[in-house]
């Protein structure tokens, strides 16, 4: 499934978070959305699908298999959330709920959206807790007797249980250590492409994009250009090192393959993720090769 | 991998979780000291309910005119009160209407409660104001006074009681548990469960009620007990129970002006009172603890502690095996192809 976004800007109680925002997820195809913290990355994913609250207005386009997105009404949008579009969240030990065994959970969106005997959507719930690699018992398990691993492996199977055609993951490792960190990426792209469906990988690390991401795109202060066109909102720019909290909010400020990215970032947000995810994953082999870090013009610090 | 597992087993007849979810919460609550109190306290209790339906030691409108005020004899093993009438018999029947009383009243305030609960966390701001309005509005008012004016259309009745315990318990009900409702709300699995298209609605019945257990296990307990003291005092005040019906606190009322002359026919009814109050909150407390996930680890365990599982209560805590390893297999090899930036 594809979604087209094209010159979204998302504005909260007035104050420009995004500023015509333009990416594309093609059918089959792994995107990521990196960013720092705060430029405003989740907001896109949560406001392009209808999750945010009524103070946040969204402009521009969002096609998804060619239906607008942008102006549906709320059962609209939730009849496209968990049918056709998953969401696998940052925190799996939150986004579980503590009271509610996990089977219960992941049979929720199927409940929801097809009539299914309740032995079929057993049978479905203990197929998708094989796939995810999870043991079929732990259907009965209550979310604080998993590991945040187990747990997240849980969460993606709550989101791929109606195999919807497009997931969108929302920095779904962030929460994890190194070692789940790898073994949720593989799950999630290897279960992505089995499934034929589309990812959106929502992150804030390149090392952990570099494995899940043919495409990405990195997610900034938006350029002068733009910044000299909306230049509305009052406040000043106090200079703080998020990048989403200048007042005309985040844009798209590079795009390309992941690789050719991570080689030769052209933009400063873009150099600045590179050089973090390079501090990172330093070691005895590349040690020598660490390339100076360029510098912020902004006088932000990493 | 088993295809059988013992969660399909167990989920095969409808309803089979549930039990196993009821046995598993009274048997935490039987094994601690206090709930065993509780629950022996409360079986007795509804037993004697049963059974005053069909027998009394004494029929309930015989007096014995010659023998007001006894002292416990065989015939009156508790004694009699100031018409001649036999406690025990009366106690025993007066412990039906309590327990009419206590459901009925709980009943009232958790409907009460969940209703007002779902208003405050309406999506119109107009509803959720109103409904808080409402709520400390009632809240000021005594319950007596509530009492008093239902006494005017309806004079001394169950009725009374039950409305006006049951209105201002569940209004309380609701201001308490408010926090904890919008705190799950607002919580990441709700969210969660919106991204994947549930409704409002369901996000309260599938997110918002469960963790609401606790704080209504507790309160309605506290609700249980006040019931039936609040009986007692409007049955006092003479606009509760009606004369002629029995009941713990008419029997109490009945006697209370000579307590210094007769004791004992205020001590039978105030201690059964006493008794089954502490039994209740003791109770509630119990069911708190019994229905948490965390505490009780019954709870967790119910989908592989049927006996033909293998391992019997700490089954269900061992983490994924076969799969969990299958899978660090695969994951392994992907370790050994790090991507290095």
């Amino acid at each position: 499934m594809s979604l087209e976004i094209s010159n979204v800007s998302v504005a909260a109680s007035g104050a420009p978070i995004l500023t015509s925002v333009s990416l594309t997820v093609g059918d089959h195809e792994r995107v990521g959305l990196i960013g720092a913290s705060g430029s405003g990355k989740s907001m896109l994913a949560t406001s392009v699908m209808g999750l945010m609250p009524s103070n946040v207005t969204v402009r521009g386009s969002a096609l998804l298999d060619g239906q607008e997105l942008v102006g549906l009404s709320p059962h609209q949008f939730a009849d496209i959330r968990g049918r056709s579009v998953g969401f696998v969240f940052q925190d799996p030990l939150a986004s579980l709920n503590p009271v509610v065994p996990v089977g219960t959970q992941i049979a929720a969106p199927l409940k929801r959206h097809y009539s299914l005997g309740s032995a079929e959507r057993r049978s479905r719930v203990e197929a998708m807790l094989e796939k995810v690699g999870l043991e079929p018992r732990l259907a009965t398990a209550y979310p604080h007797e998993l590991s945040g691993g187990q747990a997240q492996r849980a969460a993606i199977a709550c989101a791929l249980i109606t195999s919807p055609r497009l997931i969108i993951a929302d920095e779904p490792t962030t929460a994890l250590d190194a070692m789940t960190q790898v073994q949720i990426t593989h799950l999630l792209s290897s279960l992505v492409d089995d499934a034929g469906a589309s990812l959106l990988f929502i992150t804030h690390d390149f090392s952990v994009l570099a494995r899940v991401a043919q495409r990405c795109y990195v997610l900034g202060a938006a350029p002068e250009s733009a910044r000299a066109g909306s230049s509305t909102a009052g406040s000043s720019n106090v200079g703080s090192s998020n990048v989403g909290s200048s007042n005309v909010g985040s844009s798209i400020v590079e795009s390309g393959e992941t690789h050719e990215l991570l080689a030769h970032p052209r933009s400063a947000a873009g150099a600045r993720l590179v050089e973090a995810a390079r501090r990172l994953s330093f070691s005895a082999q590349n040690a020598d090769q660490m390339p100076v870090p360029p510098r912020s013009h902004e006088g932000g610090q990493l | 991998m088993t295809s059988v597992t013992p969660w399909r087993a167990h989920c095969a007849s409808a309803g089979a979780s549930a039990i196993a979810s009821v046995r598993a919460t009274f048997g935490f609550i039987w094994r601690r000291g206090e709930g065993k109190f509780s629950l022996l306290v409360l079986a007795a209790w509804i037993f004697v309910c049963l059974l005053a339906v069909f027998w009394t030691p004494q029929p309930l409108s015989q007096s014995d005119g010659y023998n007001t005020w006894a002292s416990p004899t065989p015939a009156h093993p508790m004694g009699t009160d100031g018409t001649g009438r036999d406690m025990l018999s009366w106690l025993m029947a007066g412990s039906g209407t309590e327990l009419q009383i206590v459901v009925a009243t709980c009943l009232l305030a958790a409907l009460i409660g969940v209703l007002f609960v779902s208003f405050s966390l309406a999506r119109s701001g107009l509803v959720s104001e109103i409904a808080v309005v409402i709520t400390d509005t009632l809240l000021s008012i005594p319950i007596v006074l509530i009492a008093l004016i239902l006494a005017v259309p309806l004079g001394a009745s169950l009725l009374v009681v039950i409305v006006s315990c049951g209105l201002s318990y569940g209004l309380n009900l609701a201001r308490i548990a408010k926090p904890a409702a919008s705190l799950a709300a607002n919580a990441r699995y709700s969210e969660a469960s919106r991204a994947a298209g549930s409704s409002r609605w369901h996000i309260f019945r599938a997110h918002v009620l469960p963790n609401l257990i606790p704080v209504f296990s507790v309160q309605l307990s506290i609700c249980a007990g006040t019931a039936i003291l609040a009986e007692a005092g409007l049955t006092y005040l003479g606009i509760g129970v009606p004369a002629g019906t029995a009941s713990w606190g008419a029997s109490l009322s009945s006697s209370a002006s000579f307590i210094s002359i007769f004791p004992l026919t205020v001590v039978w009814p105030g201690a059964l009172i006493t008794l089954v109050v502490v039994a209740l909150n003791v109770f509630g407390d119990c069911l708190r603890a019994a229905v948490d996930p965390v505490v009780n680890s019954g709870l967790r365990a119910r989908g592989s502690a049927r006996p033909h599982a293998a391992g019997k209560v700490t089954a269900g805590r061992k983490p994924a095996g076969e799969a969990a390893t299958d899978a660090a297999a695969s994951d392994e090899a992907v370790m050994e192809e790090e991507v290095r930036l």
